[in-house]
């Protein structure tokens, strides 16, 4: 099994049925990231992919992309499936068909620093400067408030460089995303941390409308992971 | 392929990304014209220290990145509780880069003055100061003109660059919009039409106005 990063290659009409082209944006640990090491695509959602294409028999050939440019690709056939720690909402739903969730993700978490604000709900983000990235989950939660003066920046690790040096006063997050920053942090205590309660979301792979062949076998392959426990033994490996 | 509901939706937010990239290039063109004529006009000087520090600026500004710099200057400043919006701090390293580029193009002006004008300024007992204000500057002006204006058209492309910051200029909104419609054809296609526009304009009115300065002159 070939696992390949894999940049700029037009594979307009994929119809080799030995591959599986699948999108991700590599800036999502511990989802989706590159492991400087090897400098190779690593992650919970990477492992899930790898383990899903064995049993396919199928090579996985991995596209890194914007998360923005992610369904945009599966639309104009240039990736086959999206694997990026997505979540299904309705506006998505009108323009992909989701398979079952392969993860039930942590809530959305509102990280700060002690001493510029200990956020007790959401109200406490009112007029205050929070940074979230570009579309994701929070993204869409957050713009309900008008009230809270939106910073949006690209990939996580923007946003906590940003929390990090003070120009936002506050970064909402998944709880994963947020985990895996303070693992690396020498002081973590200094953050404040509050869970937005209800903002549970599951995890599922995207492909084409039209590919139901395809979002049928991944359903029956995440159906038998789930219950001999490989997805279980993955997720623990990555802590989630 | 290209959806025009969007355009009409999300009109609003790009106009007001179009604002910004047009304030933000026209602040930072104005520190650059300001701190890059000073610039040359130094370069020019025989002031051997600050032609060295000036020099120094230059090297690192043209030999490292604008997206660094943008970056950069934006984290420093906030790290030292400078209370800096990300939009002015934008501003200033956008001008700042651009300072370092003018000065050359200021210099390479002032270079273009024939040496036998200099001489005869000396001869008839004008000063430094006197031979740089009357006859050099309001020639090599003419001669920067047409060097402005490609700036200013540079500058309305690099303003997107503040976008990593956070600053909502006109390719942040297109990301926005494309984040909530995922149509990159159509929000693509439509930044770079208003991109488009915004540079053709600006180059229009910069050669109307190379053409209004430069009538009585014969090279």
């Amino acid at each position: 099994m070939v696992v390949g990063m894999y940049f700029h290659k037009s594979t307009k009409n994929v119809t080799d049925s030995n591959i599986l082209i699948v999108g991700t944006s590599l800036d999502y640990p511990p989802y989706d990231f590159v492991d400087t090491q090897t400098g190779q695509p690593a992650g919970f959602d990477i492992d899930v992919l790898a383990e899903l294409c064995k049993r396919m028999q199928k090579n996985l050939i991995i596209k890194n992309m914007p998360f923005t440019s992610l369904i945009f690709g599966l639309l104009a056939h240039d990736i086959e499936m999206i694997a990026a720690g997505m979540s299904p909402t309705p506006r998505r739903a009108r323009m992909v068909q989701f398979t079952d969730s392969y993860i039930q993700a942590k809530p959305l978490i509102i990280i700060s620093k002690k001493s510029v604000l200990q956020p007790q709900s959401i109200q406490n983000l009112y007029g205050k400067k929070v940074a979230v990235n570009t579309g994701y989950i929070a993204d869409m939660k957050m713009s309900e408030h008008p009230e809270i003066n939106l910073v949006r920046l690209e990939s996580p690790a923007d946003c906590f460089m940003a929390l990090q040096v003070g120009s936002v006063d506050a970064f909402v997050a998944s709880a994963t995303n947020v985990e895996t920053f303070l693992q690396r942090q020498v002081n973590p205590d200094q953050f404040a941390l509050y869970e937005i309660s209800g903002t549970e979301e599951i995890c599922v792979f995207a492909v084409h409308k039209d590919n139901v062949q395809l979002s049928e076998q991944v359903n029956k392959i995440l159906f038998e992971m789930s219950q001999d426990g490989t997805l279980k033994t993955i997720q623990q490996k990555w802590n989630l | 392929m290209i959806d025009f509901e969007i355009i009409k939706e999300f009109m609003p937010l790009f106009f007001d990304g179009a604002l910004i990239s047009i304030f933000i290039a026209t602040l930072s063109c104005g520190i650059g014209i300001f701190f890059g004529g000073m610039a040359g006009v130094l370069l020019a000087s025989d002031q051997r220290v600050l032609k060295w520090i000036i020099m120094g600026y230059v090297t690192i500004v043209r030999g490292t990145p604008m997206l660094i710099q943008i970056a950069a200057t934006y984290f420093i400043l906030i790290y030292f509780g400078v209370p800096i919006s990300a939009l002015y701090s934008a501003i200033i390293s956008i001008g700042l880069n651009s300072a370092a580029y003018l000065s050359q193009i200021v210099l390479a002006g002032i270079k273009s003055v024939h040496k036998g004008q200099i001489e005869a300024a000396k001869v008839l007992g004008f000063s430094k100061y006197q031979t740089m204000k009357l006859i050099i500057l309001p020639q090599a002006i003419r001669f920067m003109i047409p060097a402005f204006g490609n700036e200013l058209v540079t500058l309305i492309k690099d303003s997107s660059l503040a976008s990593t910051i956070g600053v909502y200029e006109l390719s942040k909104q297109g990301n926005i919009v494309l984040s909530q419609t995922y149509d990159v054809p159509t929000v693509y296609i439509l930044l770079a039409v208003m991109y488009l526009s915004m540079t053709s304009i600006v180059s229009l009115l910069v050669s109307l106005m190379d053409k209004k300065l430069n009538y009585h002159a014969h090279r």
